[in-house]
């Protein structure tokens, strides 16, 4: 996956470059979940939907277990973006 | 077995981290455990404020002023990037005893050195745009800062890792070991035993039941707090905002209120938040799915305080346990049991992160102390026999 002397985006929605992905990696950061914390990749509209994929390789490109490396973030609501007014409820004050 | 430990911190927020730091940076042979991942608690859930206006008076007031001067020269320190930036922090009054309740506060804070500006509707309305003022009286302003929670967490993490510290993810401290009435390491939740000259809890939600189990009871209470990111939108909000009744109810009251409070990253995702009643007493249990409460309160305080948001798309949602104390003071000191330090129920976190690592690091070294905890010590007692 490597791209000498170009800018490679991993994650579209967040625009981060393998080059940061790879940078997170080797100080440390070596699960989605923290890769993710670390550089924004996979906190955009999408929520990893296809980046988590390619960064799950390039953990195992640096010597991630496969276990480790695949293990998937977790799925939180609403799972795809949803207008704010489709989870409102009754009247201000309404509990 | 390995050899003991100088010390073990437990909890890897933004104490555990700044406290295994300085430790580690001290000299000191540090162990850093998490139960989960780093910043998995309240930390990470936290919006990464630099919150100053907010602080108690006395001791709690000058670790934020002395906190707030440390944080601003962090990224020097440790050479990293933190994303720091300067931002104002809008306290928003929404009846007129709320109004006095911040002019008295900004007359306290005012002696002792931190100005807040108060602004009356009109001034509120030109200062925040967005913000339908129908129904505020007021808000108090007060010059702060902004950072990234999680660069913060490890560049104290890479820091401390330089000098020697040993991090462990995912590996969950099950008990204090108490050898004649002295802690001297824990427990963890596999059964492996980790000795160490000083145990230091940072954990939280999770201190309280921790340490009654080995006989010490400790206020730290929590409430639920949830959130909701949005989409990124182009520039709306030019402060932190939150709800002055949030000092009065949502932190210091058991059965509180719910209180709003929000900002802008700069990437231009909207954090909407809410904090509101205490969960069960073991956090372990409390609820981690996102309550359809919060999202009607969530959604309803931005129809009244934003109503050009409607369309606004949310895109995740988290939910934490949010520690504080009744008194409003952190439990952060010696705890009176030989070999147990504690740093847990602080009100502001990422101003006082930097500040109480280097605190706790001097302490633990035996460097003569520039602050007198006994003020946050006193509500740490032996649990009562029945």
């Amino acid at each position: 996956m490597s791209c000498k002397g170009c800018e490679q985006i991993v994650c579209r929605c967040e625009e981060v470059t393998e080059e940061e992905i790879l940078e997170a990696i080797r100080s440390g950061r070596q699960t989605l979940k923290s890769v993710k914390r670390a550089t924004r990749a996979g906190m955009g509209a999408c929520q990893g939907r296809t980046c988590s994929a390619l960064i799950s390789r390039l953990l195992t490109a640096e010597g991630v277990e496969a276990e480790q490396a695949w293990e998937p973030d977790k799925k939180r609501f609403p799972l795809v973006p949803v207008p704010l007014s489709a989870v409102e409820g009754g009247e201000p004050g309404d509990e | 077995m390995s050899r003991a430990y100088d010390a073990v911190v437990v909890g890897g927020g933004y104490f555990g981290c700044a406290i295994a730091c300085y430790l580690a940076r001290s000299g000191k042979r540090t162990l850093l455990l998490e139960r989960k991942e780093i910043g998995a608690g309240s930390s990470g859930s936290n919006f990464g404020n630099v919150q100053v206006q907010d602080s108690e008076p006395g001791l709690s007031q000058r670790l934020t002023m002395d906190g707030f001067q440390k944080i601003r020269t962090l990224e020097r320190e440790l050479r990293c990037v933190l994303d720091y930036r300067d931002i104002g922090s809008l306290v928003l009054a929404g009846s007129e005893a709320e109004m006095e309740g911040l002019t008295s506060m900004a007359a306290e804070k005012e002696k002792l050195g931190l100005r807040l500006e108060l602004l009356d509707r009109e001034a509120l309305r030109r200062a925040e745009p967005n913000l339908c003022v129908t129904g505020l009286v007021g808000a108090s302003y007060c010059r702060q800062g902004c950072l990234n929670g999680f660069k913060l967490m490890y560049a104290f993490l890479n820091g401390g890792t330089k000098a020697g510290l040993e991090v462990r993810e995912n590996c969950r401290v099950a008990a204090l070991i108490m050898t004649d009435g002295r802690c001297t390491g824990v427990r963890l939740a596999s059964g492996e035993v980790i000795a160490a000259g000083h145990t230091v809890l940072a954990s939280g939600a999770w201190t309280k039941p921790l340490c009654r189990a080995a006989g010490l009871e400790v206020p730290v209470e929590y409430v639920k707090a949830e959130a909701f990111v949005t989409e990124a939108i182009a520039p709306y909000l030019n402060h932190y905002l939150s709800m002055a009744s949030f000092f009065t109810e949502a932190h210091g009251q058991p059965g509180a209120a719910t209180s709003f409070c929000c900002s802008q990253t700069p990437a231009g995702n909207l954090l909407l938040g809410e904090t509101s009643k205490p969960g069960p007493d073991d956090p372990d249990v409390s609820p981690d799915l996102t309550s359809q409460e919060h999202c009607w309160g969530i959604a309803g305080a931005v129809r009244r305080y934003f109503p050009s948001l409607k369309g606004i798309n949310i895109i995740r949602s988290w939910v934490t346990c949010s520690p504080y104390t009744e008194s409003m003071l952190p439990a952060f000191g010696p705890s009176g049991m030989d070999g147990l330090f504690l740093a847990a129920g602080f009100k502001s976190s990422v101003v006082l992160s930097a500040v109480v690592g280097e605190i706790t690091a001097g302490f633990l070294c035996g460097r003569a102390p520039d602050y007198e905890l006994a003020e946050f010590t006193a509500q740490i007692r032996p649990v009562r026999a029945l």
